[in-house]
């Protein structure tokens, strides 16, 4: 694989799966605090 | 008509998640963005991500709020935001995107006749003589497009596939949110990730299989100044995660009053990109791993979406060792993805019936009656389900165009406060929301005018008689007069639509 590939690679996963890992991670600690804080049903 | 039934919610945000998942993931992640990825490389994904943040999520975050806060389908909610003199235009995204199910039922239903012949041809594969599958793999046979071409034309194995699909939705749908949407999805969307996975690890360590992800992914700096990738790019989105579809208002109004508007949004659309990437990384490799040469490969990559799927990648499957086994993984998940799609698009359909006091389970026969009736000619003739899928699939973007409007009439900046960021975990700024909304609105009339302009049919508007060519698949004559009838409708019926679906 070239390296223009690899860095492309690099940036596209990032950008999609890094945005979609981090926004999941940022629901699940919501829902934790607000689980720990009994407003959860 | 009767029965005030018990509004009905999503047990929490990962039902409306999991049903926005559902919705934006379908054929098209698998038949169409790899083809245009392929083509374009890490070019068009990154301007892809872009468009999501600036056509996509800010189209997506308003349907989901003004679902959310008017609790009623696509007729009412937008109805109550545009008043009496503008409540047409959610009459006119509901027949675009009713338009929409109609022949996508067909898909759907071609979908699972391509996972039962590949369940066919791995039992015979693994437990038999391995026959169909050589046939399948055979280019003197010529299998599979001849299978695809008795399926595509006047079949009634299409027919019963499609009738099949409508079902099996109906009895889903006709369980409730909890019960039928939420506890489908639980199962489809998770499962989905899966298989795309497996796909994809499989495909990659094939042989000539990085090549794919070389073309996949390579930054071509000098495709920045065309102007078709970034269209592609920003079509691809709209279509992709439908955004303008008004499937979100309805998976919105059945959202609990607490729920984070933004966060949803973004968590959902980002997951819709992600499998769209995965797809494409299963793909790719797979096509260009199995073809002879890599410009075989690309040849078949430029064949289009049904010629894709249908065609060259159960054959090209069929050529590798426990390739039966990797083809019915992925016609699995090709089933999986395009059922959780028409499960919405029904839904929005229900939705508005149960607003007009019909009750749920009734409201689910009616709507499966109209698929089945209006989707008909779609799944009997090739022709007339391009011609659908062109007509409302570029009507699409006036739906976008129609509820931006009646954001910026309302205000954009007061309306990201008011209808989106109660109860948001974090909130985006209102100079980059209303931006967007006025931009989504520019843009959305440059690309009708793009794509009309394209000139698929070669005679766009009048045959070569000088006869108005509305019969023609692709013709500009087409989707202006379907597109009209839809309009006539919204305007002639206004007053009724108001009265019965939004003032109730």
């Amino acid at each position: 694989m070239s390296q223009a590939a690899i860095i492309g690679m690099v940036i596209c996963l990032t950008i999609t799966f890094g945005g979609f890992l981090t926004f999941l991670v940022i629901a699940l600690k919501s829902d934790k605090k607000k689980s720990d804080a009994g407003l959860e049903e | 008509m009767s029965t005030q039934e018990k509004p009905e919610e999503f047990s929490n945000r990962w039902g409306i998640i999991l049903a926005a998942l559902g919705m934006a993931i379908g054929a098209g992640n698998l038949w169409r963005f790899p083809r245009i990825a392929g083509e374009y490389g890490g070019t068009f994904i990154i301007l892809w991500m872009f468009f999501l943040v600036v056509w996509s999520i800010p189209l997506l975050m308003a349907e989901l709020a003004i679902g959310k806060y008017y609790k009623k389908g696509t007729i009412g909610a937008l109805g109550r935001l545009g008043g009496k003199r503008f409540n047409w235009m959610g009459v006119f995204v509901t027949l675009v995107t009713m338009g929409i199910a109609f022949y996508y039922s067909v898909v759907t239903g071609w979908s699972f006749r391509y996972f039962l012949l590949n369940t066919q041809n791995l039992i015979d594969y693994v437990f038999g003589s391995g026959t169909m599958n050589a046939n399948f793999a055979d280019p003197n046979v010529n299998y599979m497009d001849n299978f695809w071409a008795q399926l595509s034309n006047s079949s009634w194995q299409a027919v019963l596939c499609y009738m099949f699909t409508i079902a099996i939705a109906i009895w889903v749908l006709g369980k409730g949110i909890k019960q039928g949407l939420e506890k489908v999805n639980k199962i489809l969307i998770p499962t989905l990730f899966i298989l795309l996975m497996i796909v994809a690890a499989f495909a990659i360590q094939l042989p000539g299989g990085i090549e794919g992800l070389e073309y996949l992914f390579t930054i071509n700096v000098e495709l920045f100044k065309d102007p078709n990738v970034w269209i592609q790019a920003i079509t691809d989105s709209a279509w992709s995660t439908g955004a303008g579809w008004g499937l979100m208002i309805t998976i919105g109004s059945f959202s609990r009053k607490k729920e984070d508007v933004t966060l949803n949004t973004f968590l959902g659309a980002f997951g819709n990109n992600s499998a769209a990437l995965l797809a494409a990384m299963a793909i790719l490799p797979a096509v260009f791993a199995m073809s002879a040469t890599s410009g075989d490969a690309i040849d078949f990559l430029h064949g289009g979406n049904t010629a894709l799927v249908f065609t060259v990648l159960p054959q090209l499957f069929s050529q590798m060792t426990g390739g039966p086994f990797l083809s019915w993984i992925f016609f699995g998940a090709f089933a999986m993805a395009a059922f959780s799609s028409i499960l919405p698009m029904m839904q929005l359909i229900i939705k508005n019936l149960t607003d007009y006091s019909i009750s749920k389970k009734r409201a689910a026969l009616i709507t499966g009656a109209a698929c089945f009736v209006i989707g008909f000619p779609s799944a009997w003739s090739l022709a007339i389900f391009e011609n659908q899928d062109w007509v409302w699939g570029v009507g699409l973007l006036v739906s976008g165009i129609f509820i931006s409007f009646l954001i910026m009439r309302y205000g954009p900046a007061k309306f990201k406060r008011d209808f989106i960021d109660d109860n948001s975990d974090f909130k985006v700024s209102a100079k980059y929301f209303s931006a967007m909304i006025y931009f989504i609105f520019f843009a959305g009339l440059f690309l009708v005018y793009w794509w009309m302009d394209q000139g698929y049919s070669e005679y766009p508007w009048f045959d070569a008689d000088g006869n108005w060519n509305v019969f023609d698949t692709f013709s500009n004559a087409s989707i202006v007069t379907q597109w009209a009838i839809a309009l006539i409708v919204a305007i002639v019926f206004n007053g009724w639509f108001y009265k019965k679906f939004v003032k109730k």
